[in-house]
């Protein structure tokens, strides 16, 4: 039983009022299913906040963020739960491990990585330092203000035109910076690619800067210092901005600069602000000599007279490509992210994710020398995003984290193919030809249109495709392949083709309506005239004539009807019992 | 009043017009339509997609007064939920008139008002306290009102007062105009601070 709080009740209210309108230009967010996680996300977060008596349980700003992380977790790729289930077989574990694991690599647990992301953000990263308010007659400054403070002043020693101009207006700095820092730019950038590709490069640099384990320097704000890149992108979008009135910076989104300029210009701060000296180039201090020429530095003229940043004009229309978070980093980090707020949520996850390493580890390692064929198989029309992304000196130095403290690494080797390339660079890699996509795995995410589905992707009978595209333990029909609750029906081994009384029994249980008539006449599998779900069986591609003709002239085994369905499984049936392995789908009653 | 008089735009640009800058800030819990006020105002659009202000959002508006009295309003328009106190008293600080906006669908948010307005009285504590007025949002939604006009008419004399729904352009404008023209003359002129020799009394 709930205990009744009337704090918390006032802030549900507000949580719905907030959710209800929260992201309403994103249509993927806007839908019911999505708000509902989303609300359902932000109470549990209330919960477990009044659990551990954490005060600012929800400000408003916090459902951005959420949301953020709800759309990053729906994009993730999800290991198929037979793998899984392999994975996890092989790894000695306990029964309620088990449980667990399963859990952290399904689909279904959307909303909880996304509260396990949030809960990171906001008390790993202390984003809630952000939120709140020094209690009433305390004489100091909210952290917030204090902070914004901070960057304004920081920018005198590097422009001091720019500071000059910014202190001219007499507005105190958290009058301009507050939402920067709050929703750490979410406002600011282009949602949803601009967005995550920078919080990408500000999580990584975190990830990477933090698990050295040096204490911050004396005097650092700890919320600067849990993101530490952020300070100095705000800095790079203030000076890539000059402005001249505050209002091109309270409304940045109007013409918000290239965000890999940005990020490039905030590492550039960075070095500088430490080394006292603009980076030509010979003077950085990089701990491996690797580092030198794998990216590329900026000619010394780009700095400090911000000459060679073009000034935004109108921002080009963006193509409707979705960018996943960690794509512009190999798409691993985030899988960092998930699995290391994962970790702090329910004890430590182990290698279950590891296995996504091998692959996108690769890609930022080659430097940017050309467009790297996307390893998810990106359409010939589609323009290829250069990922021009400056990396914090550790990232270009280091080929991987110096101490990682992310579970999964400590014990198991990393995979093979990852080592290799630590000597040779990225040569090796480059010549690989561009892995074709896997099918039920890794989905391309560029044909994102939601009107193609999986079936169209698979050339099968709907059901069977189904069946296919999943493990054949999971329970697709109840009662067919579980053995509980439903009583399966005892089936002696089937000799393909045979129908006898207990297929009609099992034919009861299909989804699919009874076929009345003794086995009508299968229908053509053409365009026009599929009886059941005609769209799923429908390619999505438009047949030509004389493929239709090749169609009609082909067997016809795959047929969306009740009929079609028990061949299937029969010849599956058949196909097992030929493999020698007996009893897959009737397992609990060939035992007995 | 000297330090409000502020210039705005280039410095080195000997043409650009000298501008007489006031405050005006929006007050009142979330959602009510600080925001569409401020952008039916000073953008004149009216968005149909709601983004809730995280802390203050800010607008300005350019007008020509007659008698070639450049004003430039700086319109902050603070987010209703969000702020702890003592930030808020920093954007209260210096403005010269403060605009209470309450959602005549929404009794609460008209009862709230009064705390919005103890803010507003604290922060101004000794000085003299800015111009206030009573704003009412959303008449297009009239059929589920639940503040009554009277209710509204019985704060007069303490308001200047609108009545005005952002969805409905055209009609509002006018109103809205009018209303923010009040605000902005009754700045310049009961104020006083600009010496009433330069203005010309102008009849809305």
């Amino acid at each position: 039983a709930q205990r009744f709080n009337p704090q918390n009740a006032k802030l549900r209210k507000l949580i719905r009022l907030d959710v209800a309108r929260c992201f309403a230009e994103v249509p993927r967010l806007r839908c019911g299913a999505a708000r509902l996680a989303l609300r359902n996300l932000l109470e549990v977060h209330l919960r477990r906040c009044e659990a551990r008596g954490r005060q600012q349980a929800y400000c408003q700003g916090y459902h951005e963020l959420a949301a953020v992380m709800l759309l990053a977790c729906m994009d993730g790729t999800w290991p198929e739960r037979q793998r899984v289930e392999e994975e996890l077989s092989k790894m000695n574990l306990g029964e309620d491990d088990i449980a667990v694991y399963k859990e952290l690599c399904s689909a279904e647990a959307v909303p909880a990585d996304a509260l396990a992301l949030l809960e990171a953000l906001l008390y790993e990263h202390r984003l809630v330092d952000m939120y709140e308010p020094k209690p009433e007659g305390d004489e100091d400054e909210d952290v917030v203000a204090l902070r914004c403070r901070r960057i304004i002043t920081a920018l005198r020693p590097i422009s001091a035109d720019v500071a000059d101009k910014v202190e001219s207006w007499g507005l105190s700095p958290h009058v301009l910076l507050l939402r920067w820092v709050r929703l750490l730019f979410l406002r600011e950038l282009k949602f949803p690619n601009d967005v995550l590709v920078a919080w990408d490069a500000i999580f990584a640099d975190a990830y990477m800067i933090n698990s050295d384990e040096k204490a911050p320097a004396a005097g650092v704000l700890p919320s600067s210092a849990a993101l530490p890149l952020s300070d100095d992108f705000a800095q790079a979008m203030i000076l890539a901005m000059s402005p001249t009135n505050p209002e091109q910076l309270l409304h940045y989104s109007d013409r918000s600069p290239n965000v890999n300029q940005l990020l490039h210009l905030a590492h550039q701060l960075r070095v500088y602000q430490r080394n006292g000296t603009w980076n030509s180039g010979n003077k950085m201090q990089s701990p491996t000599p690797s580092a030198e020429g794998s990216f590329p530095q900026p000619p010394a003229a780009c700095y400090p007279k911000l000459t060679g940043l073009q000034k935004p004009s109108v921002p080009p229309k963006e193509k409707d490509r979705r960018y996943t978070m960690g794509d512009s980093l190999g798409g691993e980090v985030f899988g960092h992210a998930l699995g290391w707020a994962a970790s702090r949520l329910s004890g430590a996850l182990e290698g279950v994710l590891k296995v996504e390493r091998a692959v996108p580890r690769t890609k930022d390692i080659e430097p940017a020398v050309a467009p790297v064929p996307d390893r998810t198989g990106r359409r010939s029309s589609e323009p290829v995003r250069p990922t021009i992304i400056p990396p914090s000196p550790e990232l270009t130095a280091l080929q991987r984290p110096r101490r990682d403290s992310f579970p999964a690494e400590k014990e198991s080797p990393l995979p093979s193919s990852f080592n290799s390339l630590e000597g040779e660079g990225g040569d090796t890699e480059a010549q690989k030809p561009p892995q074709a996509p896997m099918p039920g795995h890794r989905k391309p995410r560029e044909r994102g249109n939601s009107e193609e589905t999986d079936a169209s992707f698979w050339p099968l009978s709907p059901a069977l495709s189904g069946i296919s595209a999943t493990s054949l333990s999971q329970p697709r029909f109840k009662g067919l392949f579980s053995a509980s609750p439903l009583q399966a029906p005892r089936i002696p081994h089937m000799a393909p083709g045979q129908v006898d009384e207990s297929t009609a029994q099992l034919r009861s249980l299909l989804p699919f309506p009874k076929a009345s008539k003794p086995a009508p006449a299968p229908v053509s599998r053409s365009t026009t005239s599929t009886p059941l779900e005609p769209s799923e069986s429908e390619p999505f591609w438009a047949p030509l004539p004389e493929q239709v003709e090749a169609e009609k002239a082909r067997p016809k085994l795959h047929e969306p009807s009740a009929e079609g369905v028990m061949k299937d499984l029969d010849d599956l049936q058949a196909m097992l019992h030929s493999l020698g392995q007996p009893g897959n789908l009737t397992k609990a009653e060939v035992g007995t | 009043m000297a330090e409000l008089r502020t210039q705005l735009g280039e410095d080195d640009d000997e043409d650009e017009p000298e501008y007489v800058q006031f405050k005006v800030i929006l007050l009142g819990d979330g959602a009510v339509g600080k925001t569409s006020l401020a952008t039916r105002f000073c953008e004149d659009h009216f968005a149909k997609q709601y983004k809730q202000t995280i802390g203050l959002d800010f607008f300005v508006k350019r007008v020509v007064l007659p008698g070639d009295v450049h004003v430039c309003l700086q319109i902050w328009d603070i987010g209703g939920q969000s702020i702890g106190g003592k930030m808020l008293s920093n954007y209260i600080y210096g403005s010269a008139a403060v605009v209470l906006c309450y959602d005549i669908t929404n009794y609460q948010s008209f009862q709230h008002l009064e705390d919005w307005l103890f803010l507003v009285k604290r922060t101004f504590d000794q000085t003299p306290m800015p111009y206030t007025a009573l704003m009412g949002n959303k008449v297009d939604l009239a059929h589920i009102r639940a503040v009554k006009v009277e209710k509204h008419s019985q704060e007069e004399g303490l308001f200047l007062q609108g009545l005005h729904s952002f969805r409905r352009a055209l009609r509002c404008r006018m109103a809205w105009a009018a209303s923010l023209s009040t605000v902005y003359i009754v700045i310049c002129y009961g104020r006083d601070a600009l010496g009433s020799s330069t203005f010309h009394h102008v009849a809305l």
